[in-house]
């Protein structure tokens, strides 16, 4: 597919988005009168734009291909690692998932210096706690080490230790 | 003159030039991390600040402020991930000259302009504050609106390839933005059975996802992010200032003063408006967005102009000009400083102090960002392969703590993924980024000008400050048409 046809295709997909969105608009109800004329204002530009571009692109002679990965391999793998990462919080923590999903990824990039990323991995999750955790009161996520809170660390190495005997 | 003589001499004691130092590194520091805005930092210190002497606890926030401001440009420079909205603009040209390998010159340049804009502003406002708040308040809704539109004119210029698309980049930006309560009839547009959507999408995470993420994802093909390094790596630490800026900094300060003194106008806006106006002007706008050291001038001197602005009818008038300085005035009512002329006489010596202690940071970050730049500057030559996933843990962290949802973590990562494609077929992501951001001012402007004039839309073209508004937008479009058309 080249740029010509990208073109094209993504004026008549605006002018598709358009037309749904109107078409939702025109269920809002009767007491909502600016809510619906500034977003059908924004609507019929951005669908008289799409147009124009469509019979620009179809006048314009650019046979080249549009390059959408430079890398392929190197874009999946983050995408997909990304995803499971982020997936991932919710269930192992922030801390843990953070972890993993630096060293992992920074190896399937190419990375093979195992001290400096095991460095730079250790002071990027010092950072986030002195800055978001300690100073900010962000909560990150936790996951299954919710009850092991720093705050408390002979109770949690108690916890530890009780589901370690468990094992 | 007496008064601003004591104040000064009340600064000169260790605890307000610790807090002054301290405070602006501080700031500094979370300006530059995503996510973090100067607003939540000053929010967090006023309770911390309430038992402290009223001048070193105002010079505390005063110093968070400007080194936030400034903060923001050094991620946007070095990473193409803006530490705040501000920084937006300044990555345009900041992070084009960190691939040619000077990302020493763009922080020395982003810390000098910054400093300027800083200090013209606080000038006006120790000079010229009352009189400048009321000149802010004969703007209304109608003023708002043609401002909003003055900055959307930016997508003209902004944009460097197919003007359409450009254009198109900047209405998807305001569709977003559309998204949520309409300010008129409170209605949740587009937002389903999805509570978290009824606020609408929130800026960081939106901004986040569309310039770090997909740059990130970009960046996976890729060594590193420096792409014209030469044989000699220590051009890295050249920070020599260019010459030639003073004119575009100057500007770029006042644009910055006049537009924060608006409420609800704020940094990014004109940040905006002074890169657009740069760009017009100059004779070799195709250079600007390839790594114009012009680009980061006007960029951050004009959002670090926006300081001083947005004070001047704080406290002049308790109107806040943006959200800090609405957490800034929180600062001084718990300290039993009520805004308005009393503050200037028989609370002098703490407002005065205050003003003060705001050129002392601009002086402390001036420092900070001149001498370090060379060390900073040394991440853009870290290999991708560790700054991505580093980038993308800052990402997920910036995002999740505007909310501590995850709601905005994902939708970092939709802007992100979109963004990328989006960017691949085209279309602007600094245009939509601008229409994202002022979608809000535009919408509410628009309306509560039209509410005023009874739907006339008339009222746009009426009063004596929208013809002056109307005429700077045409001065500011018709080079850049004569420009596309001369290049068509």
């Amino acid at each position: 597919m080249n740029k010509k046809t990208v073109s094209v295709l993504s004026g008549a997909a605006g002018v598709l988005l358009a037309g749904a969105i109107y078409s939702k608009v025109l269920k809002f109800p009767a007491y909502a009168v600016h809510a619906s004329q500034y977003v059908k204002f924004l609507l019929a530009v951005m669908a008289v734009l799409c147009l124009l571009l469509i019979v620009a692109s179809l006048r314009s002679v650019d046979t080249n291909k549009p390059q959408w990965m430079k890398a392929p391999g190197a874009f999946t793998a983050t995408v997909a690692m990304t995803l499971v990462y982020v997936l991932s919080l919710k269930y192992i923590g922030f801390y843990a998932a953070s972890t993993v999903y630096m060293l992992v990824l920074a190896f399937l990039l190419g990375l093979r210096r195992p001290l400096l990323l095991l460095v730079s991995t250790a002071a990027l999750l010092a950072l986030v706690y002195g800055v978001f955790v300690r100073f900010l009161g962000v909560p990150l996520p936790l996951g299954i080490f919710e009850e092991f809170s720093f705050a408390d660390v002979p109770g949690s190495l108690a916890k530890a230790r009780a589901a370690l005997a468990l094992l | 003159m007496e008064m601003i003589i004591k104040a000064a001499l009340s600064l000169f004691a260790p605890a307000p030039l610790l807090a002054i130092v301290a405070g602006t590194m501080g700031g500094v520091i979370i300006g530059a991390i995503p996510g973090l805005t100067a607003t939540m930092a000053v929010a967090l210190l006023i309770p911390v600040t309430f038992g402290m002497n009223p001048v070193v606890g105002l010079a505390l926030m005063g110093g968070v402020y400007s080194g936030g401001m400034f903060g923001g440009a050094i991620s946007s420079i070095l990473l193409s991930t803006p530490g705040t909205p501000a920084a937006a603009a300044t990555a345009l040209d900041g992070y084009p000259m960190t691939r040619k390998g000077k990302g020493g010159v763009a922080i020395t340049i982003a810390t000098v302009a910054s400093f300027w804009g800083g200090i013209i502003s606080t000038l006006a406002l120790l000079l010229v504050a009352p009189v400048l708040a009321k000149f802010s308040l004969r703007f209304g809704p109608p003023e708002n609106f043609l401002l909003a539109v003055m900055g959307l004119t930016s997508i003209v210029t902004l944009t460097s390839g197919n003007l359409l698309k450009g254009l198109i980049s900047g209405v998807i930006g305001l569709l977003i933005a559309s998204i949520g309560m309409d300010p008129m009839d409170a209605y949740p547009r587009f937002a389903g059975s999805v509570p978290e959507l009824f606020d609408g999408v929130k800026d960081i995470p939106a901004l986040i996802g569309l310039f770090s993420v997909s740059q990130l994802l970009d960046l996976t093909g890729e060594a590193s992010i420096v792409q014209e390094l030469t044989a000699d790596v220590s051009t890295l630490k050249d920070n020599k200032m260019p010459k030639g800026l003073m004119p575009t900094i100057a500007r770029g300060g006042l644009i910055g003063t006049i537009v924060g003194m608006l409420p609800g106008a704020g940094a990014t806006i004109s940040a905006f408006i002074s890169y657009n106006t740069a760009k017009s002007i100059d004779k070799e706008p195709e250079t600007f967005g390839r790594g114009n050291p012009k680009g980061v001038a006007a960029a951050e001197s004009a959002n670090n102009g926006c300081v001083g602005g947005s004070l001047v009818p704080m406290l002049t008038l308790g109107i806040p000009g943006n959200s800090v300085a609405a957490c800034l005035m929180g600062g001084l009512t718990i300290n039993n400083l009520i805004p308005g002329p009393e503050l200037f006489t028989k609370y002098g010596t703490i407002t005065y102090g205050f003003i003060l202690s705001l050129f002392l940071a601009n002086i402390v970050f001036l420092f900070l960002g001149i001498y370090l730049a060379p060390f900073f500057a040394r991440i853009s030559t870290a290999p991708n392969s560790l700054l991505v996933p580093a980038i993308a843990v800052l990402s997920v962290v910036g995002s999740f703590a505007m909310r501590n949802m995850m709601f905005d973590v994902w939708t970092m990562l939709a802007f992100g993924v979109g963004g990328y494609f989006l960017h691949r077929m085209g279309f602007d992501l600094g245009a939509v980024v601008l229409g994202l951001i002022l979608g809000h001012i535009t919408e509410e402007g628009f309306g509560g000008a039209l509410a005023i004039s009874n739907g006339s839309p008339a009222i746009f073209f009426t009063r004596p400050l929208c013809i002056a508004l109307w005429v700077l937008i045409i001065l500011l479009l018709l080079p850049a048409f004569r420009k596309k058309k001369k290049m068509a």
